[in-house]
Formats: structure tokens, sequence, C-alpha cells
């Protein structure tokens, strides 16, 4: 039987992370969540490899910058997809200097979701 | 033998010679006479140089301008009180060539403007002395026109001054109005900015050869009197910048070695002071305009990003509970989810009114007999739950029936802010919140083993769109504090706040338990 893919949320709203995880179990992934950029990096640094990143960018203690520049420097994590959800206006020149595989603007629906995580690991 | 008839002839013809003569006599004594009044009583100062130099006339106007007496003068050559005429005038070598030049041109008329190292002015004309068709020497006339040109240079210098002060780069402009004044109008020119009370040397210029900031600025300007003194033998004028009564700064001005400084130079130096004070007060209103900017911007992205959080949540769990996609057992919580994130966004909109009407003056209060202990008990089981998540455990030390003359909501909203922040900022440590009384004050206290904060950051944790994280990290638009400070200062009370980075935070409100003269229900933005 093929396991789930599992997807990191990283959010410091942990309504958005509880409803995120129902919404991503809903539509079969497996779901590990993040309060902020440090405990994401932990995660990742012991070993958890997620075949995809949801990263919001305004967080307490490590943000989702810091986070990105984290992942990229490493070569285990460097290739992990990441998709920006943010509350302010995030542009395509943002998402594209970000090397991100795509951008949720906050609110989004579940539709969008589900279209933009198979795009993402297609 | 003479005849008789022809000596009778030749004596009237005599006769009549004489009368002939006379009559001349009289006429070119009265001509004379006329010259001499003339010359005496025209304000211009008169000279006239026979064709070889020597001065044949001179009136005391020339005497008192070039400040000779007339035993100098009197039949000497013009050249030997040239030297002394020199040592007045500002351009010496222009002068002398001036004069020399027009010994060998007779018949030029000419008219230039001397200018005297103390500040006079002089227009002159010179033409020559005519008899007949022939030149036998040369008029000169100095005629006083510094009245003309002082008003005249301060009309253009103020016009300079102000086109410079139009700027909003306020050190820039003060720099070129400074260079404008030294040399023309001074040796030296100071700017002193009132910083906290104290003057601070904004800016200093001077010719080359001086030391620009060797004096202070006079004690009198910074209480508002312009005021023109002697430091050793040279005259200095020091004149207030005002703003709205208020002295911001000072403009002090040391005069050429020559020259001494009038009421005239002091008035336009004052006219000068209060330009510079307006140029002063429409930058700072510029910067306050560019502020109040970037702050409603700062604030429009903040609540965007704090609004479009909740919507999230709302918005999926909405879509997964309408799909049926939320397990029975699990749909409690996703409702208690949807009510929590209505809350969130129905505060973040009172908090933005709230702030509104702070700046516009309309907040009010309804004043009632309220129980400080009744509305903790209410807010404390409000936020129960957000408790919970936090994990923090909450101390309540209450005493019995703390009641005063509060508005009942706001007070709320003071306990509400203050209990949120400790639960936000609280590291999920234990919360204490106490009531008591001392005299006619009801005291409120807040306390967290939390974060904690820097010296640096309690100074402007009450100030608006301050926080003491940066902006966006912690949820809330940055405004909980500055409101809480608002309503509290509208009780006519207080609050303080006691912070050590690390070791969390204690905030005590005091508040007068009967209405006070302060507490009259509208707020003033200002405080």
């Amino acid at each position: 039987m093929q396991t789930a893919p599992s997807i990191l949320v990283v959010d410091d709203d942990q309504d958005i992370r509880h409803v995120m995880a129902v919404a991503l179990g809903v539509l079969g992934y497996a779901v590990e969540v993040a309060a902020n950029g440090l405990v994401a990096s932990r995660l990742l640094l012991d070993g958890y490899r997620p075949a995809l990143v949801l990263l919001d960018l305004m967080m307490p203690g490590m943000d989702g910058e810091s986070l990105l520049a984290i992942m990229r420097q490493n070569p285990d994590t460097a290739d992990i997809p990441v998709v920006i959800m943010s509350g302010n206006r995030v542009t395509p020149e943002k998402a594209a200097e970000l090397h991100v595989e795509g951008y949720l603007l906050k609110p989004f629906d579940f539709d969008e979701l589900a279209r933009i995580l198979a795009r993402a690991l297609a | 033998m003479t005849d008789p008839d022809e000596g009778t002839t030749r004596d009237a013809k005599l006769r009549q010679q004489t009368a002939r003569a006379r009559a001349v006599e009289e006429r070119l004594e009265r001509s004379l006479s006329l010259l001499r009044g003339v010359v005496e009583t025209t304000t211009d100062g008169l000279m006239v140089v026979d064709r070889t130099g020597k001065i044949t006339l001179v009136n005391e106007r020339l005497l008192a301008l070039w400040d000779l007496h007339v035993q100098e003068v009197e039949g000497a050559d013009e050249r030997e009180i040239l030297d002394a005429m020199i040592a007045h005038v500002e351009d010496p070598d222009g002068f002398r060539a001036g004069v020399l030049g027009l010994q060998d041109q007779p018949q030029r008329e000419s008219m230039d403007v001397i200018r005297l190292r103390d500040g006079r002015a002089y227009e002159r004309h010179t033409r020559p002395q005519r008899i007949g068709d022939a030149v036998v020497g040369r008029i000169w006339s100095y005629r006083d026109v510094s009245e003309q040109e002082r008003l005249l240079r301060r009309a253009v210098f103020l016009a300079d001054a102000t086109q410079l002060l139009v700027s909003v780069d306020v050190e820039r402009a003060l720099d070129a109005v400074a260079k404008l004044m030294v040399p023309d109008f001074a040796d030296r020119c100071i700017i002193d900015l009132v910083d906290e009370g104290t003057p601070r040397r904004s800016l200093a210029v001077s010719r080359a050869s001086r030391s620009p900031s060797s004096f202070a600025v006079h004690p009198c300007v910074l209480e508002g009197q312009p005021v023109l003194y002697q430091v050793g033998s040279t005259s200095h004028l020091g004149v207030p910048i005002g703003v709205e009564d208020h002295v911001i700064g000072a403009v002090t001005l040391a005069a050429h070695p020559h020259r001494k400084y009038t009421q005239i130079d002091l008035e336009l130096a004052e006219e000068l002071g209060s330009r510079i004070g307006l140029c002063i007060d429409n930058a700072r209103l510029h910067q306050r305009a560019r502020d109040a900017l970037r702050i409603r911007d700062e604030l429009l992205s903040i609540a965007s990003h704090e609004i479009r959080g909740p919507m999230t949540s709302l918005h999926l769990a909405v879509q997964l509970l309408r799909a049926g996609h939320i397990p029975p057992h699990a749909q409690a919580s996703t409702l208690d989810l949807i009510e929590r994130e209505g809350q969130r966004l129905s505060r973040l909109v009172d908090e933005l009114l709230d702030v509104g009407r702070i700046r516009a003056g309309t907040l009010r209060f309804e004043f009632e007999d309220v129980d400080l202990g009744e509305v903790v008990h209410d807010v404390t089981s409000r936020l129960g739950l957000e408790l919970a998540r936090a994990g923090s455990a909450l101390v309540l030390e209450l005493e019995d029936r703390v009641r005063g003359v509060w508005d009942r909501r706001r007070l709320d909203q003071i306990v509400t802010n203050l209990l949120s922040n400790a639960i936000k900022f609280g590291l999920g440590r234990p919360i204490t919140v106490s009531v008591s009384t001392r005299d006619e004050l009801a005291i409120l206290v807040v306390s967290d083993q939390g974060m904690g904060m820097t010296a640096e950051v309690r100074a402007r944790i009450f100030r608006p769109f301050e926080r003491g994280v940066p902006v966006r990290h912690y949820g809330g638009l940055g405004l909980g504090l500055y409101i809480v400070k608002t309503l509290v200062d509208g009780f006519g009370g207080h609050i303080s706040v006691e912070s050590t980075l690390g070791t969390g935070s204690r905030f005590t409100v005091e508040l007068p338990r009967v209405r006070t003269a302060d507490a009259d229900g509208a707020i003033d933005p200002r405080r």
C-alpha cells in the first residue's frame, strides 16, 4: 500500500494549523504542523522529509523567509517544494524571487488549496 | 583848455560805469551768496577740484562723510586726501582707480555707488566744471543712499532666504541661508536649535580665517528677546527662532570688524528668524503628514494581514463542514473555531473603530456603578479557552467589593486587553490578576512570567502602533496598550509597567473610584 504524501504546515496561527490539518487530511495527505520556522527546521533537522511545505511568511521566532534560506542551504532539503500562504499581498515576482512552487493568498478556499497542491506535487 | 561840456560828459560816463560795475558786483555777490547757501544746505556732499587737482570747494556734508577737517582740505591737492577717503571704502582699489582715471578724462561724466565699510552707501556723481566751453575743473557730489540700499538689500536678502527656506530639508535650507548672510551681512553666523531645553549648535558659517563656534547664544535670545550686543570690539546680534510662541532656536551674527549692527539690522534678522521658524514648522508638519501616511499604510497592511488569518480559518472550516468532511465527533470543536475566529474579527474591528474615535476625540464614557472584581471574573471566564490553549494557569487575588464609578464596557476592555497580552506573551506560565484598594484608588494588577521587555521597549508600548515585538509576529494591531492607556487616562487613572526581559511583565492600573474632574467622559486624543 502506498503511503500518503506528507505535508508540513508552518503557521503561527493555531486555528489555521488546525483547520489546514483537517483539510489536508480530507485531500488525502499526511500532515505535520509547526508554529514557526524554528520548530519546522528542527523537524527537518531530525530527518523529516515532507513532500511539500506550506509556509506562512510572518511568524514569531523564525519567519518563513529565514526557514526558506536554511532549507535551500541544506542539499537534503533544498529541493523540497514550498508553497507560500500569506495574509499580505504576495506578488508573482515575490514568489519567483523566493523560488517557490506557488503561493496562496489568505483567505483561500478548499478548491484552491487542492489545485495548487496537485500542481506542485505533479 | 578843457571844454567844460566835455568834462561833464566824462564824469557822467564814469558815474554810469561805476554804477554798472556796482550793479554787476552786487549781482555777483548775490550769486555767490546763493551758491554758498545752496552748497551748504544741500544734503549731498560736494567737492570741486580745478584742472591741477587743487580742491577749490567743499561743503560740510562732504567733510562729515569722509570724516575730514576743513584745514586738511582747504587748498589741498585731491590726491592728498584720497588716502583718508580710501580708508573708509569697501573697495579701495576700485575707488582709487575711479578717481585717478577721471583726471585724464576731463570731459567725462559718471555715476556709481560707493559702499563704505561701516555699511553706509553713497551715490557718487561727477561732471566737469565748465566756463563757457572750457573745462576748468571737476565737481563731485555724494548722495547718501544707505537707507534705500539697505531696504533693497533687505528685500533681496529676504526674498532669497525665503526661496531657500521653502525646502522641507531644514538642515540644507539653514546652511544655504547662513551662507547667504556670510560675508555680506555678517562675518560669522551661528544657528542653534533648542533640543529638549538645551541649545544644540545646528550649524556655523564664518569667513575662512575665523573660528566659527567660539561664541555662545545670548541668554536673552532663548527667552524670546532679540538683542544687539558687543563682544570685545565686535558687534553682535541675536534673534530667536520661534514657532507658535515657543523659542525653538536662535540665530547669532557677528559683524565685520568695521561694522556696527543697528536696530534696522536687528529687525531684518528678526524677520529672518521668524521665516526660519516657519520653515522648521513646515518641515515638521510635512514630516508629521508623512508619518501619518506611513502609519496609515502600515495599519492597513497589518489590518489586512490580521483579518486574512481568521478569514482563512473560517472559510475552510465552513467549506469542510458544508461538504461533510468533518466527522461528527469533531464538529463541536470546528464550530468553536468558527465562533472564536468571528470574535477575533470583531475585536479587530472594535479596535480599529476605537482608535478612530480616540483620534477624532469622539470616544465617550457611560459612567455607572461597577464592581471591578465582577468585571475580572467576566473577562477570565470569557478568555478561559485561550488561557487553556496557551497552557497558562490563572491565579486570581480579588479583594471583595472593589466598586467604583466607571464605564463597564471600557473597564472590561482594559482588563481584556491586559489579560490577552499576558496570555500572548506569557509563554504558557502562570498569570496572576489581582484587584485591591488603596485609599480612594482601585488597583488592578496583571502579571505574567513570560517574555518580558527591555527598557527601550517599555518606553514605547503605550504609544499607538508600537509593540514590544516585531510587527505582525504576535497578531493584533499593536493598538491594545495604547487603547488601554487612553481609557485609563480617561478615567483619571494611571497605568504603569514593570518588566524585565525573560522574567515577565507586571501592569498596574490605578483608578479613582469616584469620578474625578479628569474623567469628564471625553477622551483627549493628544494625551
